[in-house]
Formats: C-alpha cells, sequence, structure tokens
C-alpha cells in the first residue's frame, strides 16, 4: 500500500484519531508547572479535562497516531497488519503544527502520541520523539506531554523519550504470557516488563535533574478486559504488582470492543462495561484504600460481583469488623466503611475533635447515608444495620435498590 | 488601618473595580471589619471569602458580617463551616465557584480574529473572569487575548502574565481563514474519538452541561441534543 500523496488533512487526523481512540488513557496530571519566556502552555496537578465525547470519555490530550501502517498482527487491534484499511503517515511538521493550533485555542492539554509501527520498533520511536522535540524546542510547547512507548525500542531511545515526555506508558495489553502469545505473538511480555523497570530505574535517576522533562508524571499502562478468559483476580494481582515494582501511576482497564472478525476472539455484541467499571473500582481500593488483592477476590472467586461494588462485598463478607464508630474508628478503618471515601474520612477526622457528628452532618461531609448507615455507630449508639448482621442478603438488598449504576444503562 | 484604607486595600489587590463592580457595593460599609480582622485568617480561608464573594451572592452582606463577628470570637484556626448555614453557605458558595472556574479553564474555546487576537466569550453562573485571565495570560504568555463574560458584559485582555480591564466598543472583528480550519478539524477529530459502542450521552451531558454549550464550539452545532 503505498501514501497517497493527495490525502488531505482533514482525512489524515480522521484516520489516526480513529486508530488512536482505544487508548484509555487520557490524564493530563501529575506535573506542575508554569509557563516562562518564550513558551507556551503550562500544566496542572490534577490536569483539566477539556471536552468529553459522546462515549463519555474526557478528552483532554490530543490522542492520536503518528502513523497506522503497522508490522504486528495483533488480533484485537484495528491497525493490525492483515486488516485491508488505508494507511497514512503524519509527518512531524504537520503534528506539530496541528497540536500547537489545537493548544492555543483551548482545545486541549497536550499530547497523547502513540504509533503503529512502521519498518522497525527504533525507527518508529525515533520519528515519534522527533515530532515531540519540534513541538517542544520550535514551537516552545510547554503542555503536556504523553509518549507511547513502543515495544522493543533500544534504551538509548526510551531514555530519550522520558527527557522529553511527562508521562510515558508501554501497553501490556493482555495479564498473562499465555494470552499474549495467543492474541499478539509478535509481543512479548518479558520485554514489555524489562522497558517497564528500565522506565521506572531511569525516571528515578532523572528525578533531581531540571534540564529536561524527565517524565516527572511516571508511567502508566494498559489491559484489555474480555478478550481473554483471564480472570479479574489474575488481572488485580499483576496490577497491583505493577503499582508496588514499577511505581506505576496508573493501570488502565480497557473493555473489549470487538473491531475485527477473528476465531481466537469471544463473539461478544456490547464490551463488559461493568466489569471494566468493576475492575477500576477494585483498582482504587488497592491504589489508594489500603484492600489487598485477596481481601476482593481469589484463587476461588476469581471474579468480582457484578451486582454490588467490591468495597460493599468485602463489607458484607466481613460483617465482624462493623459497626465502626464515627468518633474512635482510625483513618484506615474509616476508609473500609462503604460510603466514606478519602476526603469525607478526612473531615470527619478533622471534625470530630471539635463539634458532633451525626446524620445530618456526615451527609453534609459527603458520606453516602444510604450505604454507610449500615456500617457505623456514633459513641456506641448504633443505627439500624446491627440487628441485620446475621442477613447480609437483606442489607445488600436495601442498598441496591436504591442504587443504578451509569454503566450499566441500556444502550441508545 | 481604617475603613477607607481597607477598601483601598481590597479594591487594589483582590478586586478591581472593573471586573467588580457588585462586589464593592456589597461590601459590608460598618466599621466592624478592619484590616486586622481580615490579617488574621489563614490563606485558605481568605480563598474561600475571595471565591465567595466572586459569587455574588444576594446574601453576601448579611452572611458576610457574620463572618465577621463569628471568627472575632474564634480561637481556633481552623473553622468549622458546617457550624451554622451563613457559614456553610459561604463554603457551598464558594465551592461552586471553584468548580466552575476549573470547569471553564478545560470549556473556555479561542477563536483567532483578524488583528492577532484570541478571543473567547463565555456565559458562566459566577463572576470569574479574573481567576481565569490571570490563568491563560500565563497559559499562552505570547499571545492577545480576549475574555469577554456576555451574561456581565465585561471584558478582560490578556498578555505576558499581565490582566487588563478592557471594553469591547465596536463589533469584534472576523475570524482568520486558519481559524475556520482548525475548528473544522477539531470537530472532525471530536466526532471520530468518539467509541460507538460505548455511547453514553447521559455522562456527557453531566459533564458538559447544557448551559455551557453554546460557547463551546464542538458543540455549537448540535445544541439541539
Amino acid at each position: 500500500m503505498l501514501i497517497k500523496s493527495s490525502v488531505n488533512i482533514y482525512d489524515k487526523l480522521s484516520i489516526l484519531a480513529n486508530g488512536a481512540k482505544y487508548d484509555v488513557s487520557c490524564a493530563s496530571s501529575g506535573v506542575m508547572r508554569k509557563s516562562s519566556k518564550n513558551q507556551i502552555g503550562r500544566t496542572s496537578k490534577f490536569g483539566i479535562c477539556h471536552s468529553w465525547s459522546s462515549d463519555g470519555r474526557c478528552i483532554s490530550l490530543l490522542k492520536i497516531l503518528l502513523t497506522n501502517f503497522c508490522i504486528n498482527d495483533c488480533a484485537y487491534c484495528i491497525n493490525r497488519k492483515r486488516n485491508d484499511i488505508r494507511r497514512i503517515l503524519l509527518l512531524p511538521e504537520e503534528l506539530a503544527k496541528i497540536t500547537y493550533e489545537f493548544y492555543r485555542r483551548n482545545y486541549i492539554e497536550g499530547l497523547f502520541l502513540s504509533s503503529g509501527i512502521i519498518d522497525n520498533p527504533e525507527k518508529t520511536m525515533e520519528m515519534m520523539i522527533k515530532t515531540v522535540i519540534l513541538l517542544r524546542v520550535k514551537y516552545g510547547f510547554n503542555g503536556y506531554i504523553h509518549l507511547k512507548l513502543i515495544p522493543d525500542a533500544s534504551e538509548a531511545t526510551v531514555l530519550e523519550a522520558i527527557k522529553w515526555a511527562d508521562r510515558v506508558s508501554i501497553n501490556l495489553e493482555l495479564p498473562s504470557k499465555k494470552s499474549l502469545q495467543y492474541l499478539a505473538p509478535d509481543k512479548k511480555m518479558e520485554s514489555i516488563l524489562r522497558t517497564m523497570d528500565f522506565v521506572k530505574s531511569t525516571i528515578n535517576t532523572l528525578r533531581e535533574k531540571r534540564d529536561f522533562y524527565n517524565s516527572k508524571g511516571g508511567q502508566s499502562t494498559q489491559l484489555i478486559i474480555g478478550a481473554t478468559p483471564d480472570s479479574d483476580f489474575e488481572i488485580l494481582k499483576l496490577a497491583s504488582f505493577l503499582y508496588k515494582k514499577n511505581k506505576l501511576k496508573r493501570v488502565y482497564y480497557s473493555a473489549y470492543v470487538p473491531v475485527n472478525d477473528d476465531f481466537r476472539l469471544p463473539s461478544i455484541k456490547k464490551p463488559p462495561l461493568l466489569r471494566e467499571n468493576r475492575l477500576y473500582q477494585a483498582d482504587w481500593l488497592i491504589r489508594l484504600y489500603g484492600f489487598k488483592v485477596e481481601e476482593i477476590c481469589s484463587e476461588n472467586k476469581p471474579f468480582l460481583e457484578e451486582s454490588i461494588d467490591p468495597k460493599l462485598s468485602w463489607a458484607l463478607n466481613n460483617l465482624d469488623f462493623f459497626p465502626l464508630d464515627i468518633y474512635k474508628a482510625s483513618m484506615d478503618e474509616l476508609l473500609r466503611v462503604p460510603g466514606i471515601g478519602l476526603t469525607s474520612a478526612k473531615r470527619i477526622i478533622k471534625m470530630r475533635k471539635v463539634t458532633n457528628i451525626d446524620l445530618t452532618s456526615l451527609k453534609k461531609m459527603g458520606v453516602v447515608i444510604n450505604r454507610a448507615k449500615y456500617f457505623i455507630t456514633f459513641k456506641g449508639n448504633s443505627l439500624e444495620g446491627k440487628r441485620l448482621y446475621d442477613k447480609p442478603l437483606e442489607i445488600k438488598r436495601l442498598i441496591s435498590q436504591k442504587n443504578s449504576n451509569q454503566y450499566s444503562l441500556p444502550y441508545l | 488601618m481604617t475603613e477607607k484604607e481597607l477598601l483601598v486595600y481590597i479594591e487594589k489587590f483582590l478586586f478591581p473595580s472593573q471586573f467588580f463592580p457588585k462586589q464593592l457595593e456589597i461590601l459590608p460599609q460598618d466599621s466592624s471589619i478592619s484590616f486586622h480582622v481580615l490579617s488574621k485568617l489563614d490563606r485558605n480561608t481568605l480563598k474561600t471569602l475571595y471565591y465567595y464573594l466572586l459569587s455574588e451572592d444576594e446574601k453576601c452582606t448579611e452572611c458576610l458580617r457574620h463572618f465577621l463577628s463569628f471568627i472575632k470570637n474564634q480561637n481556633t484556626p481552623s473553622i468549622n463551616y458546617l457550624a451554622d448555614s451563613s457559614l456553610e453557605r459561604i463554603y457551598t458558595k464558594a465551592r461552586q465557584v471553584r468548580r466552575e472556574i476549573h470547569r471553564m479553564k478545560g470549556l473556555l474555546r479561542f477563536r483567532e480574529l483578524c488583528g492577532g487576537y484570541l478571543y473567547a466569550q463565555f456565559k458562566p453562573e459566577n463572576n470569574i473572569i479574573l481567576p481565569l485571565a490571570l490563568y491563560f495570560s500565563n497559559r499562552m504568555r505570547a499571545e492577545r487575548i480576549l475574555i469577554h463574560d456576555i451574561r456581565r458584559n465585561i471584558a478582560a485582555f490578556c498578555h505576558r502574565d499581565k490582566v487588563y480591564p478592557a471594553k469591547l466598543k465596536d463589533q469584534v472583528p472576523s475570524f482568520t481563514e486558519d481559524e475556520k480550519i482548525f475548528s473544522k478539524l477539531w470537530n472532525e477529530y471530536f466526532a471520530k474519538i468518539a467509541i460507538k459502542e460505548r455511547l453514553n450521552i447521559k455522562i456527557q451531558k453531566q459533564k458538559v452541561p447544557l448551559k455551557y454549550r453554546s460557547f463551546v464550539i464542538e458543540f455549537m452545532g448540535e445544541n439541539s441534543l
């Protein structure tokens, strides 16, 4: 297939955005940096979303491929070698200009650059870095840049990528070696994990340096959910391992969307959005709430319950942990109560020293009373929950009555 | 510091009057507030008060007076905003303002005008033009930026980390040719980036409320939704 010289820029952007949209990550967070002389752009610690597309996902970065040419033949991917689609290459100057013009109109917070592999990983990665350097140097662009690392690119090139980006990521895509071998035979798990190790140690070494951007926003990765029989337990175990070992900022879960006809893939009509949602909830519990993977699911119970969230599920299976007293419970304990989150737990700890707390004030602090009331007491006075402790199913019924999940909506 | 000096101080540093004609009217005029009382406050509380004033609350005088008498009798540095309804109102309104500022940092859309200006219109609930202008004066330092609050008909000009009050006298100049190309390109991109199999209009509506859509170019074509 040849690159048609007549392809206009609208078509190019359309096609390459279409190829990039299955990547989930769009965060522009983790780095706080103001703009200085001869620069355009700044970044914000918590990131800024600029728009929301009709699938409800936020658009923060211009998410795009440099090219949709690819030498790999991964079963799940829209850009795989054997697909007969229009192949296009965006020139570094074109992409830099578009990013700059979008940025100054405040459409985006920065660039998310990924790519299919053209010729070989090394060459592809070098072209991506060239684009980023052009943007940073010629245009003085100081906004957020997320660079996707191409598997099997050399360490020298990966180092260069880290220097110019605010965050880098390399996608594992599938949670086990076996699955990867089956669906993406060109990718090697060891090689990807090795790159992650290298990224971690490099970011760490460059941490104090101020000469470049040095990916101060860390690294992330992505896993496809539901394309293989891998269980939630295996997925969460892997995620937790990566958080610990490689200090990943995020593991993204992407519900499998069928784009190719392939006998190796399951035939599903809708992507498993609810499962994806439950995995994110479990991910938060592991990262921020002090839960262990084994508390949420296990070898014997390898899949998360879909009907209720993992925190409530844990609480109902561990009713002897409750009720907890709002005045006495520690931060870690409060975080175990369904309906109490990080912010409200902090508020409770601060406020209980200076004032009396009741259901009304708890509500004002952001606690979801309909859930929390079954698991808490006030100075020993228990609420309606305790009498139900021998009937966890009844609590479950009462709570889920008033609860509908935004991801389980019927399709429009 | 006398009351008059305080008002000058507030006007100069917190509320340049051109941006906040309303705020200066509603500030309590009695002598019970003094710079001394305000200077006791920590940064966060001052910020909360600042954001609260931007909300242009109709009960502003009342709540502020209450607040000032409250902190005079207060010994602890941290304020319990749930203690009574006036304080809660201040806190809630301030939070709404803070959230609208954050939202508009993302949703404001600039268009390139002939003559080399970037121009954005918006219609915020709260009077947030100054914090936004300060933000954009740094984000795009070298640009000459005009932000125009249509609801209050006030405008700010931003350039190289500085913000100046502006007045728009005549009609806004027309868009450049480049502007047409890049806004079309953006609309194209915006349509393509959605995954059809995941369609979820409800979340989109929640995140981009209809009241803001008439100034966000990717939503201008589909106001009927």
